[in-house]
């Protein structure tokens, strides 16, 4: 058998209360779309901020060149084939 | 397939749309009017909470607000493990502790634990606070220290257990238990001096 009922019963004052304390809320949204705006700035920053160290990894910018593929038969024509002798 | 569910709930309003898809919607888009939508949910109960934890409505007020930026900030880490009310409550909770220790600080030191001894007459009378009118509570809560405002109203108002207001208080069960004692303690002294004084200023 639950209690709770009974509980919610008795404790009815406080509940009201909170009611009450309810009262008088003055509503403000502006503030908080300042602060959607501005994590949404900082998430693009950081996003530009990953893209152009992305794209400077990939066009091998600050980094060592990339080593020539010195690995023979790997191309799929016949480029690297030894030349006849005949 | 969110981007359909977002153009027709442009169409229909929110009336229909859960917390959680607001959530998800929000967390897809970044579109202001979800979260507006939460914020029109659950705003004013957030501001009872914060007035009855804090008793002072300049402070609920900002309250209210620095809760609604914590959510936006931590948004991304609501968990569907528990409803967004339960997740917001508890981080409103939280921040009206924080703030009742910074401010309880200087007082508390200044006014020790043992301050009231504990008689078997208020283990008896446990109940008696459950059965208080709201004008009785306001009066009580408004003359006891914050941290002893905020366990009984954990306990009365939200019907937390003895250990979701330990863990909300960042304390261990028994002194939690002790806490409560003691605040309840307090609280029937209050009561009495009040109430006594009710009867006198009626006669």
């Amino acid at each position: 058998m639950s209690t709770e009922p009974k509980r919610t019963y008795r404790r009815s004052g406080w509940r009201q209360l909170k009611e009450e304390n309810e009262h008088g809320f003055e509503s403000n949204f502006a503030p908080l779309r300042v602060v959607m705006r501005s994590g949404e700035l900082v998430g693009s920053i950081v996003e530009l901020f990953v893209s152009a160290i992305a794209g400077i990894g990939r066009i091998g910018l600050g980094g060592s060149p990339p080593e020539p593929d010195e690995t023979p038969g790997l191309l799929p024509d016949d480029t690297n084939q030894p030349e006849k002798s005949s | 397939m969110l981007l359909s569910v977002h153009l027709a709930l442009q169409a229909l309003g929110f009336s229909d749309t859960s917390d959680a898809e607001l959530v998800d919607l929000y967390l897809a888009s970044r579109g202001e009017r979800y979260f507006a939508e939460l914020y029109r949910r659950y705003s004013t109960r957030v501001y009872g909470k914060c007035l009855t934890m804090l008793n002072d409505s300049h402070e609920a007020h900002d309250a209210v607000q620095e809760i609604f930026e914590r959510v936006i900030l931590r948004i991304g880490n609501f968990r569907r493990t528990a409803s967004f009310s339960t997740w917001l409550f508890a981080i409103t909770n939280n921040h009206c502790i924080d703030r009742l220790r910074k401010r309880s600080r200087s007082k508390l030191s200044s006014a020790p634990v043992e301050e009231f001894e504990i008689s078997s007459e208020s283990e008896e009378t446990t109940d008696w606070l459950e059965e208080q009118s709201p004008a009785a509570i306001r009066h009580i809560l408004g003359e006891l220290s914050e941290i002893d405002r905020a366990a009984l109203v954990l306990m009365y108002m939200d019907d937390l257990s003895v250990r979701e207001i330990a863990t909300t208080l960042n304390l261990g069960e028994s002194a939690t238990k002790m806490r409560l004692k003691r605040a309840r303690a307090r609280a029937l002294k209050i009561y009495e001096t009040w109430s006594g004084r009710s009867s006198m200023s009626a006669a």
